[in-house]
């Protein structure tokens, strides 16, 4: 039998993502649930569930990724539609401006907000030259900090995966919407929403995902006082060298994107659904 | 009384005037074609009576109220366009539900979408999403949507032209019975002569942002008056002319007179542009002319454009200097020298104002 070349090329492919993917996390899975004395073991896990700091972590890891991910839809859905409605020109300017904080680091952009919300950064003293405050409000090292940071980083994400679906809209359906009666409101979350839903899942489980582990900005941003999964990570595995317990975090984080995943592919595999990609 | 009246309606876009003056009106239960070629402001007046686009000059005033200011959610117009717009997440039947859900008229809604499916020939379809169905059926839909409403007006923009040749001709007929059967006033955009032909009551002609002409189609093909007026209608032949007298004006560009059915109005030496369609040219063997019979004159034919159930030649004659476009059941071979009749009652008489 003659192998073709594309079937070669997509084997390849395949096991390139194997070796590059899938091994890496399926060692850290089968790693992190043996131990010295038992092939199978949820010891690991059970001392980081056990532990304050990590419950209250993982905690605030899902609170800031949820939140991220709602100000990233609420600010996505204006701004993708701006940019999708605007003339040629305008659009790629707006385009620039989304794609723009892709080029900066996430240190870089950390950098920047401790400059505009730090102590004696650019709101509190404008607040406290106005004498609207006598001391300075803090807002660095806080959850506020962290979901200001990832909401920034993330945004951009949410616009260019909804754009992608918005773009293929055909500008005639509005206007049908319309001429049957449909206020702009109706037409949004009756007609454009439901069209626009493969693009929202997609935007929604890559902001979750990178919200989920992003490391710098909460580390940078959020200080020691507020870890997040990532950085208890790090603590784990470089400060206090308690592999067992850093294999298990990540063996949370694992799950939880693979669970994800899943649920991605299951709404956007549903018939409907898929039908308004098409 | 008028469903609806147009008066003076301008569109900028930029620094050109997409639409410069457009004055029209449809009598209710008429159904009205704007015909033009594309960029003659045919779609932007469409789409500014239908709300999406505003005005920048003239009144749009629908049912005796004007328009101008109602926002297009509340003018109750029906719109069908040339790329369907279905909403393709929906159903047919939720579809065509979807205008009288949202004007609450929930009350009878089942019997009322069945009837409009039924009407348009879906019945049966009811429950099956667009993707399920042919460019024909899911046109068939956007109809039914845009009629279930009851609309003060139906407007639909180019709805026959993704339709392949056959299935167009069978919804052309599609669409003249639903209109009869309804009595909607309907307003169809199209550059199709054909189509505005089978379709309208009456046709109202468009170039570069104006009215042109607008009649009746036996009028309009009948009495083009205009040269653009001709050429949209399939007026192949347009000969630039000086009137002799009454009866008879000479091609600029030849030695010969041609004999015209008499005009009283004729003034010597008025210019004129003398048209005549390809079909209406007769064709005969060389020696086939008929003594005494006006505008005989001979030809060599030049090109020849086989279409099956007749052929297209390119003739040339001492009449003008550019070959005449003449469409024939007969066949004959480039090179063959033949006679050639202009029949007088076939000639039009046509503006040589170049304004228009």
């Amino acid at each position: 039998m003659k192998i073709r070349p594309v079937s070669l090329l997509g084997f390849m492919v395949g096991m390139v993502a194997f070796v590059v993917v899938l091994v890496p996390s399926l060692v850290i899975l089968i790693e992190s649930v043996s131990s010295h004395e038992r092939i199978f073991s949820l010891q690991a896990y059970e001392t980081v569930f056990a532990s304050r700091v990590a419950r209250q972590a993982l905690m605030r890891t899902f609170e800031i990724a949820i939140a991220v991910t709602l100000i990233s839809i609420v600010a996505g859905y204006p701004l993708a539609f701006a940019i999708a409605a605007s003339k040629p020109r305008a659009r790629s300017l707006l385009l620039a401006c989304v794609i723009f904080p892709f080029l900066l680091s996430a240190v870089v952009r950390a950098f920047g907000w401790n400059i505009v919300i730090g102590e004696t950064g650019l709101i509190n003293k404008v607040l406290l030259g106005l004498g609207l405050i006598d001391t300075p409000i803090q807002m660095l090292h806080s959850e506020f900090a962290i979901i200001l940071g990832e909401a920034h980083l993330l945004i951009p994400y949410m616009v260019l995966s909804l754009l992608a679906v918005i773009q293929r809209i055909d500008p005639n359906v509005e206007a049908a919407a319309q001429s049957l009666g449909a206020t702009p409101p109706n037409v949004f979350f009756r007609v454009m929403v439901p069209m626009t839903l493969p693009g929202l899942s997609a935007g929604t489980l890559l902001v979750f995902a990178l919200a989920m582990t992003a490391f710098a900005t909460p580390w940078l941003l959020g200080g020691t006082r507020s870890p997040v999964m990532t950085s208890l990570l790090y603590r784990y595995a470089f400060v206090s060298f308690d592999m067992p317990r850093a294999l298990a975090v990540a063996g949370i984080l694992l799950i939880i994107g693979i669970a994800f995943l899943l649920l991605h592919r299951a709404i956007t595999h549903d018939g409907s659904v898929r039908e308004q990609a098409a | 009384m008028s469903a609806i009246v147009l008066t003076g309606l301008a569109k900028l876009y930029g620094r050109t005037w997409a639409v410069r003056d457009m004055s029209m009106s449809a009598a209710a239960g008429s159904f009205v074609s704007l015909l033009g070629p594309s960029g003659c402001g045919k779609t932007t007046t469409l789409r500014m009576i239908g709300g999406f686009e505003e005005p920048d000059r003239g009144d749009i005033v629908i049912a005796g109220l004007r328009t101008n200011d109602i926002p297009p959610w509340k003018r109750g117009l029906g719109i069908v366009f040339q790329s369907y717009a279905l909403f393709p997440f929906m159903t047919v039947f939720d579809n065509v539900a979807f205008g009288l859900r949202r004007q609450r008229k929930t009350e009878g809604l089942d019997a009322r979408v069945g009837a409009v499916l039924d009407l348009v020939g879906l019945g049966a379809l009811a429950a099956r999403y667009p993707r399920q169905l042919s460019g024909g059926q899911q046109q068939r839909v956007a109809l039914a949507r845009a009629l279930a409403i009851k609309p003060a007006v139906l407007l639909l923009d180019e709805p026959l032209s993704n339709l392949d040749t056959k299935l167009r001709a069978e919804m052309r007929m599609e669409l003249k019975r639903i209109q009869r059967e309804t009595g909607v006033t309907t307003i169809l955009v199209t550059h199709d002569q054909e189509e505005a032909l089978s379709l309208s009551d009456r046709i109202v002609i468009m170039n570069e942002g104006v009215v042109v002409a607008s009649g009746t189609p036996r009028d309009l093909w009948q009495q083009p008056r205009y040269p653009f007026v001709a050429g949209f209608l399939g007026v192949d032949n347009l000969l630039p002319a000086l009137v002799i007298d009454e009866r008879h004006v000479r091609p600029t560009s030849g030695a010969l007179l041609l004999a015209l059915e008499p005009d009283a109005e004729a003034r010597s030496g008025a210019q004129l542009i003398v048209g005549i369609r390809a079909a209406d040219v007769l064709l005969r063997p060389r020696g086939g002319a008929i003594a005494g019979e006006p505008n005989w004159v001979s030809g060599v034919v030049r090109a020849v454009n086989y279409r099956g159930t007749l052929s297209v030649y390119m003739i040339t004659t001492p009449l003008v200097d550019h070959p005449l476009i003449v469409s024939e059941t007969a066949d004959f071979t480039v090179g063959t020298e033949l006679d050639l009749c202009l029949p007088p009652p076939c000639l039009l008489r046509l503006s040589a104002d170049p304004s228009v």
